[in-house]
């Protein structure tokens, strides 16, 4: 083989593509050609050069964080889905086809003043000890239902929060956050609502509170509890365990830290749990034998590498 | 592709979330570095990431069998990758980077206590030039190049999942090789 031939192949060489009877092709003729074996040195340098400075595999963190990621934006996506099925089936049925256009346009008018007639009221709390009242259609009050809270503004300098919420109708709710209607309606929000991406906004406006009065409030409390201990959404368990570092540390909240340091699937939230502990005992709260003990135990058998560094680096930092 | 994979995609075709989930995170490590290698930026690399799936997730119901699953989802994350631009995003939430790692810190940051000073700098010297250079390839000849260089994928593989054919890869690479070879020169002591 002449030294054209041979150069073409020399770069498959240095990177494993040849064929064994190429290989031999290159190794006799680099036997006798001083120059092809001069470049062949060269190309076999620059791919052990550019193999020993890969960049490292993406670590296991990073992995978990990009699937947390993702299943919100799946959650979103299929919550989006069953409504638009939902209003697709209902187009589609089928005595509705059959109907011509003009019985269609009545049907539709009827359905559309139906809601109407249900209704909505605007309601402004005055004062923080008026329950919230609605009417029904003879003008008598009623106990509302309060489900599907959905928020609509929240101002942190004021305490400001705008809110809709479904009783038996759609109710515009405006109040302020010291107010204990709104915390309750809050803490609904947060645990209550179908869907995962209004339970964050919900502890996001928990989260943005300039006044931090709420952290004595046992409702959003307990409600973040509930929230990172047992939502399924991970996204969810997460903002609340973030959120719950606002408040002052009492034993409700380092139990939960614990159960989540114990029981969470998630390896990015049972790491987020040993960095509240630590930021507790940094503010100078008194760690426990048994808070000790299970992160000891962490630091041996968690099936997560980072979790393990993690548990490991707290309790060196208690010795 | 192994019968239960196949009983895998069938279920997550017809809609079964858990099905879904199950298949991914066979390959969801592997998507994540084929756009870390090629970004070199963990953030970029999980966007990709992200468009990857999603894109998965919405058109899996496409999927014919015709080729390995695999190949078909790395078709999907190289695409993405060669077609991905820089965007600046609005955080939702604040990062949670500073706070996970104490804000100084990175796990993989925990250095071998007998690294030479002299080597270290060599590296990072070495590594500044690869990634030059590599910037200033076109997103092919990149892609080829971080896929048999750091991933170690066969020529023949590089072409299935690039769709192209393997003299095509061949040339990607000879070009992509010897732009570095210039580069490298100097500190190699030609």
């Amino acid at each position: 083989m002449n030294c054209q031939n041979i150069k073409e192949l020399l770069l498959l060489y240095s990177i494993n593509e040849l064929e064994e009877n190429e290989i031999n092709n290159v190794n006799n003729h680099i036997l006798q050609c001083v120059e092809c074996k001069r470049e062949l040195e060269q190309l076999l340098l620059i791919s052990k050069t550019i193999k020993n400075n890969k960049p490292e595999e993406i670590d296991e963190y990073e992995l978990q964080k990009a699937r947390l990621s993702l299943l919100d934006t799946l959650d979103d996506l299929e919550n989006k889905k069953s409504f638009l099925s939902i209003i697709k089936s209902y187009l589609s049925v089928s005595f509705y086809k059959k109907l011509n256009p003009a019985l269609s346009y009545i049907f539709t008018l009827c359905i559309g003043v139906l809601l109407g007639l249900t209704g909505y009221e605007v309601i402004n709390i005055k004062s923080t000890d008026k329950d919230i009242e609605t009417l029904n259609m003879n003008n008598e009050k009623i106990k509302p239902l309060i489900e599907n809270v959905t928020f609509l503004s929240s101002n942190p300098e004021t305490g400001d929060v705008e809110l809709g919420y479904t009783v038996s109708k759609q109710v515009y709710y405006k109040g302020n956050f010291s107010d204990d209607e709104t915390k309750k309606l809050i803490a609904m929000a947060v645990t209550n609502s179908n869907n995962s991406g209004l339970k964050i906004t919900g502890i996001n406006v928990i989260n943005k509170q300039k006044d931090k009065a709420y952290i004595k409030d046992e409702k959003i409390k307990n409600a973040l509890i509930l929230a990172a201990k047992s939502d399924r959404n991970v996204g969810v368990r997460r903002q609340a365990l973030i959120t719950l570092g606002r408040f002052t540390p009492d034993d409700n909240i380092i139990e939960t830290y614990l159960e989540i340091l114990t029981k969470d699937n998630n390896a990015a939230i049972r790491i987020e749990a040993i960095n509240k502990l630590t930021e507790i005992k940094s503010e100078g709260y008194q760690i426990d034998d048994k808070t000790k003990s299970i992160i000891s135990e962490r630091a041996e058998k968690d099936d997560n590498k980072l979790v393990k560094i993690r548990a490991a680096k707290f309790i060196n930092e208690e010795i | 592709m192994i019968e239960s994979e196949i009983e895998l995609i069938k279920l997550a075709q017809q809609g079964n979330r858990r099905a879904f989930e199950q298949l991914i995170f066979k390959y969801d490590k592997h998507v994540l570095n084929i756009a870390y290698s090629f970004r070199n930026n963990s953030d970029d690399a999980k966007d990709i990431y992200q468009e990857v799936f999603l894109r998965v997730f919405k058109g899996l119901k496409n999927f014919r069998f015709d080729s390995e699953f695999s190949t078909w989802l790395y078709r999907i994350t190289t695409n993405i990758c060669i077609t991905y631009k820089n965007r600046s995003k609005k955080e939702m939430f604040d990062s949670l980077d500073s706070e996970i790692n104490n804000g100084d810190e990175k796990y993989s940051d925990y250095m071998p206590s007998d690294s030479k000073t002299d080597e270290l700098l060599i590296k990072n010297e070495t590594n500044k030039i690869i990634e030059n250079a590599l910037k200033l390839l076109p997103s092919q000849q990149k892609m080829a190049f971080t896929m048999k260089y750091y991933n170690e994928y066969k020529i023949k593989e590089i072409a299935e999942i690039m769709n192209c054919n393997e003299g095509t890869i061949k040339r990607y690479l000879f070009n992509a090789t010897h732009k570095l070879q210039k580069m490298l020169a100097p500190i190699m002591g030609r």
